[in-house]
């Protein structure tokens, strides 16, 4: 097990490093130069070239990359052009509204979608069956916009029953946190919870047609038994394994969401900073995001080890 | 006397697009207590599928039971719901079932004691302690070593004999009436499923319990059983004792099944029997008999007549045969498929020149790395092949015997260069082959072929069958036109025994014996001189391995063909090939000529081997003696220091444990590798 | 019994089809999904012809109508036909879910037989980079990459392609290696087949089947993806038509005009929605296991 999760940490640094550098060569081929935008049409060559300067983006790329990389070791992330504040900073003030939104929705959506998928698997082929795959088909099909936009329309402005955007900090009023956080983490939800319904239905579906479902049953164990305690462990596996692409997909939908609902979190900065340019945020944003997704992947694979005992030995 | 469980008219019927495949057609049966009753037929018999409707095990939908009574202990499981509580209580609780892939049947992610324990506490009502108790008792029954810490492992962790003797333990731990075991060791080595056998029958004999024995092994039934059901097409077509069914088979589908398996106490030139063509499509069908289209003894009137019910045989008490005719072994056959005889001509080895030889191995070995760490550095090799000398001469069937893991098949890939080896050499037609690059080696490629075990898996599913047998044409340049190839397919169709006509269907329209004939097609396109065969007739029935037996003797006749046969079933090697050689973890441990290794084998391990397999005869085995070797091949991982066989050998002195024998000539042409001869 | 001999006797090749065919259209909402994809299709090509207005023509006169006759699904702020839009808009959702699809699988496939066939550090090489790729949120790299080639519809094409590659790479490799180890490679060597040729004729079209199902979903996907970036404004430049940016321009609108923004969406979960069914069948009918079971 040791040898096992140190071989895949390995990897996993192996693939920060890549994303490093995919994120700087990508960053350095941008067309446009920020430091233009910020400073609007009227600046100086002389202004110009100061803060070119002052942000070091006139020394060779390599340097730039080895400042960066360098800083990020000291946990330094680099000034924000446009807001004149260190990224880290910036970041930390946003991070609490983009977890509040997927961290419930990730919650949400892995056991609904679970349980869901359990249903229609041993429902297989009944009314019950075809009504909630069918649905979640159309949730997989349905741009988490639009569904936000109608959740607007009834609740926000119809029914005005819930705030149509913004968002409140815990600290200021937790009623308001959570009435702003409703909508958001319901739309988040919906799109994963129906894909997660249907992994788990076809994973489910897949496990119960092993021999070793058969030996169950041959045992005399009632059904109930045989499908949570023999199936749905194995049925899981799979689907532990898709959680990694989940929490990356989650994070990337904060953009659309935190748009829509006019809530600051990374998501919203990441739009902004790619449309001003604002190299050191996007650069570090992006590169967090990722060892986010990476650790997120790591710890499932520990978490896939203690599941299937197979891993484990290897 | 009541029986323990009767089955009366059970029909099972599986609903498909194309309609309505009947499984089981109308199957009465019974068993009492403490007997051992074989259920015998090829795939698609209904064997397995009318003794999982008993308990309700099959998948619903598509299957569903239509008709039918099982009495069981005076109440009728048919009444109860497939997942009711009173079938459940009798399900597990009073019949267990040993399913046949040990490999798959058990759960991979439980401790084998919790999945042993779960069924003892639900229906013994037993505590966890108590349960935990019963679990290593019935571990320690079925032959696991130091079962209360194996308790806690995982399926994973255990060979496939081990799993199943703990599938066995899970069957027998609520102290069950009747045990089924459906194929049990079919998967398994020929000495692990003696063991098995033999354990399943002293448990059920100690404990009265009635066993079903679902097989499609004769050898087995005539050892093990006491009453035969005979099944074709989804109905029972003869019953009786096991002595009456093998001295006066009455069914024609029975003398078929007698006459196309070889034994090992067969004449050398007994010729087998296939039964052609194939099992009637069972989706609708048809108020007939359903073994008339593959019946040498049908006439006229069995196709007027409907389907034939069980009779009793005349003159002979519990003996019944479906048939409309009363056929023996002797009777006259209306059609005959096949007349040529079989003739056995033994080589003179004596006579033999060193031009003679195709293939020289000298000392060969392969060895495969075995890396640890991060580092990926070698820590130790396995040794799959490990020395390994042998010649094989023009136009000889060279037989290589073995269990699985014995680097037998690994030396046949090595001699087709499909591995690369670690040492030795291989001198191929004179040329020595042993180290040349892809492309000088294509060259010999031309004249060497594969036949492999899976008629599956060695046909690409997207080729059709015209072009699979003209690829090696094409990429070998051999010099035809496109027409001649086109003409030389059809020729090699029909030598075969394939309608040209088929050309144009891709393999997944075949049905498996037809498949493997499309291979033996692609082998022998470019008229080679040299085929390995490796497992080439172990995936198929029992009736289609007869056709390819003697379509591989055809052909080694007709182009003087050398076959290197590579097989775990010793009968077939004994009927085919003209010298054998024997294969233990790696190393050859015997040699000889068919004749001198099967009636006199000196190794204790070719001794074992021989007295695992049963023989398709009740009588002989009836006061047949045999003991049956213990424990596992050891992975080639740790291999004995001494001589490999030395852990499992009854025989094994200080000197074996230590010192490797080597292989040497103890009489003409018979070698072997021990230390006590 | 006598209609069996009368029917058509049929080729394998022709009855291969028909099986396939049958398990193919075996479901109702396949045979909608397949309508609604064939209807969409016939709508981009022949927009000019079957739009009933110009969609950029702007007729202030004419703002934010309701459905009317004249126009089926009434006008934008701007006065322009919503349902001649939606037709236009067509046009682009499936090219840029047709051109990305085939940019990603192509190169995705190519990477993937190259990374499991070829093996070692070549594998190793294109893995960790995929993984990498991955490791960033879709969405992310799609706006990354979008704003450093530019918005348009070339660009769009290219950027989802992109983004979606690793996917075709991942899932070619496992194929690979898996069909790698089949008898049939192996009787293709000892048959002569050189190491090239064995790969292009055996291995590649025995992973081609999962591909193509893979494909089918992305199409959605794809779509999925560029109303996303049109949305956020990221995505295809106005004034060409995009349902992404239909709904996006429309929700300015919601509380008096909801259908702006509520019809375009519609047409983006059919469309979807279509593809998705169609991947499943598709799957389905290319499974060797279900084959003949339904």
């Amino acid at each position: 097990m040791g040898k096992y999760v140190f071989k895949r940490l390995g990897q996993s640094l192996i693939v920060v490093f890549i994303v490093t550098v995919i994120v700087f060569g990508l960053m350095h081929l941008l067309p446009g130069d920020p430091i233009q935008i910020y400073l609007g049409d009227t600046a100086t060559e002389e202004q110009i070239a100061y803060y070119t300067k002052q942000f070091g983006l006139d020394q060779p790329l390599p340097v730039q990359y080895i400042r960066w990389i360098g800083g990020l070791f000291k946990g330094e992330m680099g000034r924000s052009i446009t807001y004149s504040i260190d990224v880290k900073e910036l970041l930390l003030r946003r991070v609490a509204s983009t977890l509040s939104v997927t961290f419930p929705a990730f919650v949400l959506a892995l056991l609904i979608g679970i349980c869901l998928g359990v249903i229609t698997s041993t429902h297989r082929g009944r009314t019950l069956d075809s009504l909630l795959t069918s649905i979640a088909n159309v949730g997989i099909a349905t741009p988490a916009f639009w569904i936000g936009m109608i959740l607007v329309y009834i609740f926000g402005l119809k029914l005005k029953w819930l705030p149509v955007q913004g968002y409140v900090p815990f600290s200021e009023s937790p009623s308001d946190y959570i009435k702003c956080l409703v909508m958001p983490v319901i739309v988040l939800t919906l799109g994963h919870l129906s894909s997660n319904t249907r992994q788990t239905r076809s994973s489910m579906l897949e496990v119960i047609s092993q021999d070793y479902i058969r030996t169950a049953r041959s045992k005399g164990l009632s059904e109930k038994t045989v499908v949570y305690k023999h199936a749905l462990r194995n049925a899981l596996i799979p689907i532990v394994t898709m959680m990694g692409g989940a929490v990356g997909a989650l994070l990337g939908g904060t953009v659309v969401i935190e748009n829509l609902f006019n809530i600051p979190g990374v998501g919203a900065l990441m739009l902004t900073a790619i449309i001003n340019k604002d190299y050191m945020v996007v650069q570090n944003v992006t590169f967090v995001i990722a060892v986010a997704v990476v650790i997120c992947n790591l710890l499932i694979d520990i978490l896939y080890g203690y599941i299937d005992p197979r891993i484990r030995v290897e | 006397m009541e029986h323990l469980i009767e089955v009366k008219n059970l029909h099972t019927e599986f609903k498909q697009s194309k309609g309505i495949l009947k499984a089981v057609n109308g199957v009465s049966y019974y068993l009492d207590p403490g007997e051992i009753v074989a259920f015998v037929g090829e795939s698609g018999s209904g064997k397995s599928v009318t003794q999982y409707s008993g308990v309700q095990l099959i998948a619903s939908p598509p299957g569903k039971i239509t008709e039918g009574e099982i009495w069981f202990e005076g109440q009728n499981l048919l009444s109860y719901g497939s997942n009711s509580e009173e079938l459940r209580k009798i399900r597990g609780g009073k019949i267990g079932i040993v399913f046949q892939e040990p490999m798959t049947s058990l759960n991979p992610v439980m401790t084998i004691g919790n999945q042993l324990t779960e069924s003892v506490m639900l229906h013994l009502h037993m505590t966890k302690a108590q349960a935990r108790e019963r679990a290593t008792e019935l571990l320690k029954k079925v032959g696991i070593p130091d079962p209360e810490s194996r308790l806690n492992a995982y399926p994973h962790q255990f060979s496939g004999g081990m799993r199943q003797r703990i599938v066995i333990a899970m069957a027998l731990s609520c102290n069950p009436k009747l045990l089924i075991a459906d194929e049990a060791t079919t998967a398994l080595d020929v000495t692990t499923q003696a063991q098995i056998l033999d354990l399943m029958q002293d448990i059920v004999r100690e404990s009265n319990t009635a066993m079903v024995l679902v097989t499609h092994n004769l050898s087995i039934v005539a050892r093990y059983a006491q009453r035969v059901y005979v099944m074709y097409a989804g109905e029972i077509v003869e019953h009786g004792t096991t002595e009456e069914i093998f001295k006066n088979p009455h069914h024609p589908y029975t003398i078929g099944l007698m006459n196309a398996v070889p034994g090992l106490n067969d004449q050398k030139d007994r010729k087998l029997i296939p039964i052609t063509g194939f099992v009637t499509n069972l989706v609708n069908r048809k108020d007939e008999c359903a073994f008339m289209n593959r019946c040498p003894y049908a006439t006229k009137e069995c196709a007027s007549c409907t389907t034939p019910q069980l009779k009793a045989v005349p003159g002979e008490e519990d003996h019944f045969a479906a048939c409309h005719r009363t056929v023996t072994k002797e009777t006259k056959v209306e059609k005959v498929f096949d007349v040529a005889d079989r003739t056995y001509v033994a080589k003179d080895y004596g006579k033999m020149a060193e031009t003679d030889k195709i293939l020289k191995v000298e000392d060969l070995k392969v060895y495969f790395p075995v890396y640890k760490g991060l580092m990926r550095k070698k820590i130790a090799d396995v040794k799959a092949v490990d020395g390994i000398t042998f010649d094989i001469y023009k136009g000889e069937t060279f037989g290589l015997v073995g269990e699985s893991g014995c680097g037998k098949s690994t030396v046949a890939r090595t001699i087709l260069r499909l591995n690369n080896s670690t040492g030795g050499k291989i001198t191929f037609n004179g040329t020595d082959i042993t180290h040349l690059d892809d492309v000088k080696m294509r060259e010999h490629r031309r004249n060497m072929s594969m036949i492999f075990q899976d008629p599956y898996g060695s046909l690409d599913p997207r080729q059709r069958a015209g072009d699979i047998v003209k690829e090696p044409m094409k990429n070998f340049k051999i010099g035809l036109s496109e027409e001649e190839m086109d003409k030389r397919v059809d020729e090699l169709f029909a030598l075969v025994g394939l309608d040209p006509a088929y050309r144009e269907r891709v393999p997944h329209e075949f049905s498996g014996g037809q498949r493997q004939r499309l291979v033996i097609a692609r082998a022998i396109s470019t008229n080679p001189s040299f085929i390995v065969c490796d497992e080439a007739i172990s995936a198929l029935d029992v009736s289609i391995q007869a056709q390819v037996i003697n379509l591989l003797e055809e052909l080694q006749q007709k182009l003087g063909l050398t076959y290197l046969f590579i097989a775990h079933d010793l009968s077939v090697v004994r009927h085919i090939s003209d010298r054998v050689a024997v294969m233990y973890l790696g190393q050859m441990v015997e040699f000889a000529d068919w004749d001198s290794l099967y009636s006199n084998p000196l190794h204790p391990y070719t001794k074992s081997l021989l007295e695992a397999v049963p023989v398709p005869d009740p009588f002989t085995e009836k006061t047949r003696e045999r003991q049956i070797v213990q424990g596992e091949v050891p992975s080639p991982m740790q291999r004995p220091a001494g001589c490999a066989f030395s852990t499992r050998c009854p025989h094994a002195t200080d000197r074996c444990r230590t010192q490797m024998p080597v292989l040497k000539e103890r009489t003409d042409g018979h070698k072997v590798a021990c230390h006590m001869i | 019994m006598k209609k069996e001999k009368e029917a058509k006797v049929l080729t394998p090749a022709q009855e291969r089809r028909k099986q396939f065919l049958d398990t193919f259209f075996a479901t109702i909402p396949v045979r909608i999904g397949f309508g609604i994809i064939a209807v969409m299709i016939v709508c981009a090509v022949f927009a000019p012809l079957v739009a009933p207005y110009d969609p950029y023509t702007q007729d202030l006169t004419n703002m934010l109508q309701g459905m009317s006759g004249a126009h089926f699904f009434g006008t934008d702020a701007l006065g322009r036909d919503l349902l001649s839009r939606i037709i236009y808009g067509a046009r682009a959702s499936l090219s840029v879910g047709l051109v990305s699809t085939l940019i990603a699988g192509s190169v995705g496939i190519a990477l993937g037989l190259m990374a499991g066939y070829l093996g070692k550090w070549i594998d190793a090489v294109i893995m960790r980079v995929m993984d990498a790729m991955m490791s960033i949120p879709v969405v992310i790299l799609a706006l990354f990459i979008g704003s450093i080639l530019g918005k348009g519809l070339g660009n769009i094409m290219l950027c989802i392609g992109i983004v979606m590659m690793p996917g075709y790479a991942r899932m070619t490799r496992g194929q690979v290696l898996s069909v790698k180890q089949l008898d049939y490679v192996t009787a293709g060597k000892i048959s002569g087949a050189t190491r090239m040729k064995n790969a292009v004729k055996h291995i590649l079209p025995n992973c081609i089947a999962p591909n193509l199902v893979l494909a089918t979903m992305n199409l959605g996907t794809a779509i999925l993806t560029e109303a996303g970036l049109s949305y956020l404004g990221m995505g295809i430049n106005p004034p060409t038509a995009s349902w992404g940016a239909m709904v996006s321009d429309g929700y300015r609108y919601l509380q008096e005009y909801p259908h702006i923004a509520i019809i375009p969406g519609i047409f983006i979960i059919l469309t979807v929605w279509a593809f998705n069914v169609c991947g499943d069948a598709l799957r389905d009918a290319t499974d060797p296991r279900l084959r003949g079971t339904r």
